[in-house]
């Protein structure tokens, strides 16, 4: 029971984060150089840009005072009006656009902090078992190198050499251009082409996914990589790991069922915190391979200075991070007994 | 043994004396014999000597105690036993018989048989030695199943059957509501519910070695097992923790039981306890026991025969009678006397203490490793390690301060510096 009133606690102290953070945006934006009028009235010269503007700015309320602009803002925004596109898809509702980009991202981050995680997790397990042999030297530095690597430059080496010089593989992009017409359903291609059984979409999908996820994939695979094998390290030592083994415990239980819930409290974390920041955009893996995900459409947006898009973006980001957080802390709570709400 | 000196006089003319014999030695033979035994740290800033020679016996049904301050290799020692050094620790020589099998050759397969099984350690600080994220039940419980499977499915097998006998006669018992009287109904649906409540969906063999776990929680005295069981670690106090740390020490019956001071953390009521309740389990179970202290008061009450330590090595060996009675080694002098005792004449008395520090163990002192500390330290302690060697009182001490002829210039006595010279 605490667990729920816990939970109703943390959602209710979303509001004056929400409420905050959409307020700085917005001033924020707003108090940007550049205009969304003014590049839509780009070819214009003279009296009859001037005109246009001032349609423009009456239209769309640009005129008015910027608290009231922002009141009016969140008027609409809780009555489910997120706004119109000025700048990136001119005309286009911003919850359209978002309906759009979020799933894709949505599907990409499913995918590639789940191989991720599982590949993490035991690959930072083994590397802490044979700690300082062969096979932890040589996992350590893979994972210093995913690190390391810049994903861009990971992304264009894997499309130089699996689409360019062995064409197995798409470059780009989300799906072939001749099956472009999948029925949306829940706007996950995979999911949606699996459910409406059409297998060449689904198999399209899945080649074009292979790379960008394994690229990201890569990145965070090193991340938690590294802190299981330090914690695991740690939780190897503990007294009552000792008491494990002088029971006659086999070593593969003593890390299974001894070492490995005590040291997933950090692991966790990482993941958590990496899902969230994953669903709001991978801007740079997105880019390489032109996805049109939230991190492309943010990134437009702020190009075109498109004031609705940046702010939903925001908005939408923000309740994202603090419902990983919730969940983080409630996973700590599965995990670990002594952590109680 | 007595059996043995029977027989012997029945036969007393058939030649049987050298059979006699035989088993009479057998008989005696100690339960875990230790012969120099050293047990090094390979660390980068050096080899850490923590045990260095060590050497004792434990006989069945004894209690031996081992003593010595902060880091001179108690727990060390005692893991050596259960080859549970770790790297960058390692045997480096000696040997470890326990009950006839050799220790030192065992594989880690092998010791996980042994471990927990026949030889079992439980260790000081029952605050950290719970695993946290487990309940209890279950910590205690992996004993069973790590060790007595064909008990465990021996139970099962039983609890099964007695769950199907139930089944039936609930059967026969529903078929039987249908015919009978009204007024037999009642007392009838009673029945039902009553053997509806002992029927269970599934019996696994978890649940059998969690019964047998709660079972043994309530002979060692915590009170509701049946709810402990089911606690965290952190939910229960630190003397219930240690309770709780020495029923997954008898769940087998071990034959060495090797308690790391398991009374440090406790105050002194529960420590009277959980010394009061190793007494009477050995005395139940009549298998031995390492105890591990720093207080001579516990040895005394405790122990058949205590091992004093220092830095690495034993330093007096002997009944404990003897040793309280007469010690004879400088370091146990200090030891004793560095203990409170309330006795009238004793308050008069200062209580004194040992002056200097715990030695390095990467470069230790050279000869005797107490000669830096000892107020007796001559020449030749400074060079050539004492031996243990039997006093007339029966027992071991190694000290120069016993050697037949001290006369020459090797007796001397050191001088301040000359003691602290090459201490590091
Ligand atoms: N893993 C290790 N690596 C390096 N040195 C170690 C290791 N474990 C123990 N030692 C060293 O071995 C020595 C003996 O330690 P040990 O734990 O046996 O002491 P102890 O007599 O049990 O002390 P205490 O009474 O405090 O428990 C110490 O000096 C310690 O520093
Ligand atoms: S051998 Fe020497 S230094 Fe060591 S205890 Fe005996 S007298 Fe003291
Ligand atoms: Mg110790």
């Amino acid at each position: 029971m605490s667990l729920l009133k816990y939970t109703i606690r943390r959602f209710l102290a979303l509001i004056p984060i929400l409420f905050g953070v959409l307020l700085i945006t917005f001033v924020m934006t707003r108090a940007l150089p550049g205009s969304p009028v003014l590049s839509a009235a780009g070819e214009l010269r003279g009296e009859s840009q001037a005109q246009y503007i001032a349609k423009l700015e009456e239209r769309y309320g640009f005129n008015q005072p910027v608290l009231v602009q922002f009141v009016k803002y969140l008027r609409n925004l809780f009555s489910g009006d997120w706004g119109e596109s000025l700048s990136v898809h001119r005309g286009a509702t911003v919850a359209y656009l978002i309906g759009k980009a979020f799933p894709r991202t949505f599907e990409i981050t499913i995918l590639s902090m789940t191989l991720a995680t599982v590949v993490g997790v035991n690959v930072g397990i083994i590397s802490a078992v044979n700690r300082n042999k062969l096979k932890d030297t040589v996992i350590r530095f893979i994972a210093l190198s995913g690190v390391a690597i810049p994903i861009f430059w990971l992304g264009l080496l894997l499309q130089y050499i699996f689409a360019f010089n062995f064409g197995w593989l798409p470059a780009g992009r989300y799906f072939s251009a001749s099956l472009e017409d999948l029925e949306i359903i829940t706007g996950l291609r995979l999911l949606d082409s699996l459910l409406l059984g059409k297998l060449d979409y689904f198999w399209d999908t899945i080649l074009h996914l292979i790379m960008p996820v394994f690229c990201l994939a890569f990145v965070f695979i090193a991340g938690i990589t590294r802190q299981t094998r330090s914690s695991m390290l740690e939780v190897l030592e503990l007294d009552y790991v000792r008491t494990a083994r002088a029971k006659g415990c086999k070593e593969r239980d003593v890390i299974r069922k001894h070492a490995f819930r005590n040291a997933l409290i950090p692991t966790i974390t990482v993941v958590g915190l990496s899902f969230a920041g994953l669903l709001g955009g991978a801007v740079l893996t997105e880019t390489t391979f032109t996805l049109h995900g939230m991190g492309w459409l943010v990134v437009a947006a702020i190009n075109g200075v498109d004031y609705d898009i940046i702010n939903a973006s925001v908005f939408i980001m923000t309740i994202i991070f603090v419902t990983a957080n919730l969940v983080i802390d409630l996973m700590y709570g599965i995990v670990d007994p002594r952590i109680r709400y | 043994m007595k059996n043995v000196k029977d027989m012997s006089k029945t036969f007393n003319n058939l030649d049987i004396s050298g059979a006699s014999q035989k088993m009479t030695k057998n008989d005696v033979k100690p339960l875990l014999i230790v012969k120099d035994l050293h047990t090094y740290f390979f660390t980068q800033e050096g080899i850490v000597k923590a045990v260095d020679g060590v050497s004792f016996t434990i006989n069945h049904d004894e209690i031996l105690g081992l003593v010595g301050e902060t880091g001179c290799g108690k727990s060390v020692t005692a893991l050596s036993l259960l080859k549970l050094i770790r790297s960058p620790g390692e045997i480096v020589s000696g040997e470890i018989f326990f009950d006839g099998i050799d220790i030192v050759e065992k594989t880690n397969e092998e010791m996980l048989k042994l471990r927990g099984n026949i030889m079992t350690m439980m260790f000081q600080d029952p605050m950290n030695s719970l695993n946290p994220v487990l309940k209890v039940g279950d910590q205690v419980s992996e004993v069973y199943l790590l060790h007595q499977m064909e008990f465990l499915k021996d139970e099962l097998q039983k609890a099964k059957e007695k769950n199907s006998k139930l089944k039936e006669n609930l059967k026969r018992m529903k078929k039987e509501l249908k015919t009978c009287s009204p007024e037999g109904a009642e007392t009838l649906k009673n029945q039902i519910n009553a053997i509806k409540q002992q029927i269970k969906f599934r019996i696994t063999i978890n649940d059998i070695a969690r019964r047998e776990a709660a079972a043994l929680l309530d002979r060692i005295g915590l009170p509701n097992a049946e709810t402990i069981v089911n606690r965290y670690p952190h939910e229960l106090s630190g003397g219930m923790r240690q309770r709780i740390m020495i029923s997954m020490g008898l769940a087998c019956n071990a034959k060495l039981l090797i308690c790391d001071e398991p009374t440090t953390a406790l105050d002194v009521t529960i420590q009277a306890q959980i010394l009061d309740m190793i007494r009477e389990l050995k005395r139940k179970l009549k298998n031995s026991v390492l105890f591990i202290t720093h207080s001579l008061g516990v040895i005394y009450e405790l122990c058949d025969r205590v091992a004093v330590m220092y830095s690495g090595n034993i330093v007096e060996y002997g009944t404990v009678q003897n040793i309280f009675k007469n010690p004879q080694h400088p370091y146990t002098q200090g030891l004793m006397t560095s203990i409170p005792r309330v006795t009238r004449e004793s308050r008069a008395q200062e209580l004194t203490i040992i002056p200097g520090m715990v030695p390095n163990l990467i470069f230790p002192p050279s000869g005797c490793r107490f000669h830096p500390r000892c107020d007796h330290a001559m020449v030749i302690c400074k060079k050539i390690r004492p031996e243990l060697h039997e006093m007339p009182n029966k027992v071991q001490v190694a000290c120069h301060l016993f050697n037949k002829d001290k006369s020459g210039e090797e007796y001397r006595k050191l001088t301040e510096e000359e003691k602290q010279e090459d201490v590091l």
